[in-house]
């Protein structure tokens, strides 16, 4: 395992097309080192998917880049309009979506649309490509690869077309696999034998994995390290171990008190969950301060004037001018 | 004393095709009053079918759906009427659940209309009692649905299926489609709801991590048959079947002094 980032995302800030004050990304950072698992976590709307979407250069019609960089082995992908750099993207990232329905041509056999990838990047010869297209599906633990190469998507159940989403992905030997929430669709013991698949491929292969997911559990057992992000911005970052004894956003703790969990008793005012109270601030609203104040039990007149930025000792970083001390209970 | 509801050897079957297909293969389960039954189990399994049996959406092969002693798969439709206030859902797509044309206020007088309850301004007085009972402010019933968040249309969803003051109320993956956080406040709505308005629940869901916190009694269901129940603390720490148990070894819990599910580990050879 390298120390050097492979894969490194700077201050990124996304908007909506032509309405600078419509923030999607307010300033995100991260880093991946290879053969290693980066959890991305966050609700609905907090912009985990917009990440990955410009990692990968796929960003959607209405929406643009304003700053930032990612940075892949020390060269910077932001060049959108430049042939090598889409090709780097292409073959050296991996990308899987939440939905394997939606990732895959109905109408095509599997096997074709994996080849399709392998003609698109690799230029290898008819036969050879062929049989690498097998030899993606027998890795991904598809039974009957040669068969199953000839069925459409239709006759494969959720699990089988991950699968076959996830040796789509890996068919040019990435050195990053972006998973966005690649099991949210399939029922919890599919789940599990998808998380397995992906654990096995970064032991045999060393890919970096950045899982991006809003299941806590999913990120305690799989991730390395994990980065909370909240209204646009990453509010926490920690080793995983430390994230969940002692987090120190206030969000974090309210996601980890929320969440279902038989060893913890239900609190003393009665309910059964702990309730982060209020939603999600539009991405149009202008606060000034912290994006979490109107619905955090600490915030302050310090909180609404300014957005805390990232500070901390080590890996273990938070964003907040309170943050949470000691061990969650 | 007999349960609200009970269910015995309830058969569900389909033509698809040529064949014939059974969804739900002789069930039988009993939701007391006052109880929160889950009834838990993996896509495809049967257990939405089974649910719109019980609502009289869904015509049965076989069996008997008794609510209050009474046989509802025996009613006739202008029967079954009667019975309707008293049986009534919450779907699992907010957003699709609620006509996008209709102001909250009206949505929620429909069920009202429908079963001709009180005059216009009786109506109006309970539209709005609802409304604070599940906790939106009673002057958002001008607004439609898509002026709602996630969390809020599933509250609208839930003032609506109360507003007949049910004494059965089915939720169908109520909380699946929302995040964590809302996820939590609409539980224990659910349950502030049940103790003010003496409600029974039958709740199904595909997750039993979130059902343990909550459900009184777990049935699993698996391929149209119910394999297992009881307290829902004793079937997450003592499974007695093997697809409960399967299930259990795939859950990861939010706690990382647990250790990873068994099903997760790569050493291990796939069963």
């Amino acid at each position: 395992m390298s120390a050097a980032p492979i894969l490194r995302v700077e201050d990124l800030h996304i908007c909506v097309r032509g309405r600078p004050q419509a923030q999607i990304l307010r300033g995100i950072s991260f880093h991946v080192n290879a053969g290693e698992t980066l959890g991305i976590v966050g609700e609905s709307g907090c912009g985990k998917s917009m990440t990955s979407l410009a990692v990968m250069g796929l960003l959607p019609e209405g929406v643009e880049k304003t700053s930032g960089r990612v940075v892949f082995r020390g060269q910077d992908l932001a060049i959108d309009d430049n042939r090598a750099i889409r090709k780097i993207r292409a073959r050296r990232i991996g990308m899987v979506f939440q939905e394997p329905m939606a990732a895959l041509d109905p109408l095509y056999p599997v096997g074709k649309q994996v080849l399709e990838v392998i003609d698109e990047h690799l230029r290898l010869p008819r036969a050879e490509a062929w049989e690498r297209v097998i030899d993606l599906l027998r890795r991904v633990d598809l039974p009957y690869p040669e068969r199953l190469a000839w069925s459409y998507p239709g006759k494969l159940s959720g699990g089988q077309l991950q699968r076959v989403v996830i040796a789509m992905a890996l068919a040019c030997n990435p050195d990053v696999l972006i998973a966005d929430e690649p099991t949210t669709a399939l029922d919890v013991t599919v789940q599990a034998q998808i998380i397995r698949l992906i654990k096995a491929l970064q032991r045999e292969t060393g890919v970096a994995v950045v899982l991006i997911t809003h299941n806590l559990g999913l990120v305690a057992h799989t991730a390395d390290r994990i980065a909370v992000m909240y209204a646009g911005h990453k509010v926490e970052e920690a080793p995983t171990r430390d994230l969940f004894l002692t987090p120190r956003h206030p969000y974090t703790v309210g996601l980890l008190q929320a969440s279902p969990n038989p060893d913890r008793n239900p609190g003393s005012d009665g309910r059964l969950l702990y309730e982060i109270a209020g939603t999600v601030p539009s991405i149009t609203d202008p606060m000034p301060g912290c994006r979490f104040a109107p619905r955090c039990v600490s915030a302050s007149a310090a909180c609404r004037a300014a957005v805390p930025t990232m500070t901390g000792a080590g890996e273990h970083a938070v964003a907040c001018f309170h943050p949470a001390q000691g061990v969650l209970a | 004393m007999t349960a609200l509801l009970d269910i015995r050897d309830l058969h569900v079957t389909f033509r698809l095709g040529h064949g014939l297909i059974h969804p739900v293969r002789g069930v039988s389960l009993s939701v007391e009053r006052g109880e929160t039954l889950a009834l838990v189990g993996e896509s495809g399994c049967g257990k939405t079918t089974l649910a719109r049996s019980v609502l009289g959406l869904q015509s049965i092969a076989g069996g008997q759906i008794l609510f209050n002693g009474v046989d509802l798969a025996g009613l006739s439709r202008f029967q079954m009427r009667r019975f309707r206030p008293h049986i009534q859902c919450v779907f699992q797509d907010p957003f699709s659940s609620l006509n996008p044309r209709k102001r909250v206020e009206v949505l929620l007088r429909e069920p009202l209309d429908v079963h001709g309850v009180g005059d216009r301004r009786e109506r109006l007085r309970r539209v709005h009692e609802m409304m604070e009972l599940v906790g939106l402010p009673t002057e958002w019933g001008k607004r439609f649905p898509h002026e709602f968040s996630g969390g809020q249309r599933q509250r609208i969803g839930i003032a609506r299926a109360l507003i007949l003051r049910p004494d059965l109320l089915i939720c169908d993956e109520p909380v699946s489609a929302l995040d964590v956080s809302v996820q939590a406040q609409i539980i224990n709505l659910l349950q502030t709801l049940k103790k003010d308005l003496n409600l029974s629940y039958l709740f199904i869901s595909h997750d039993l991590l979130l059902v343990e916190t909550f459900a009184d009694r777990v049935a699993m269901m698996f391929k149209g048959e119910i394999v297992e129940t009881g307290p829902a603390r004793q079937v997450w720490q003592n499974p007695q079947h093997d697809f409960t148990r399967r299930m259990i070894d795939a859950i990861p819990v939010p706690d990382v002094t647990r250790p990873a599910p068994p099903a997760f580990r790569i050493d291990r050879e796939p069963q």
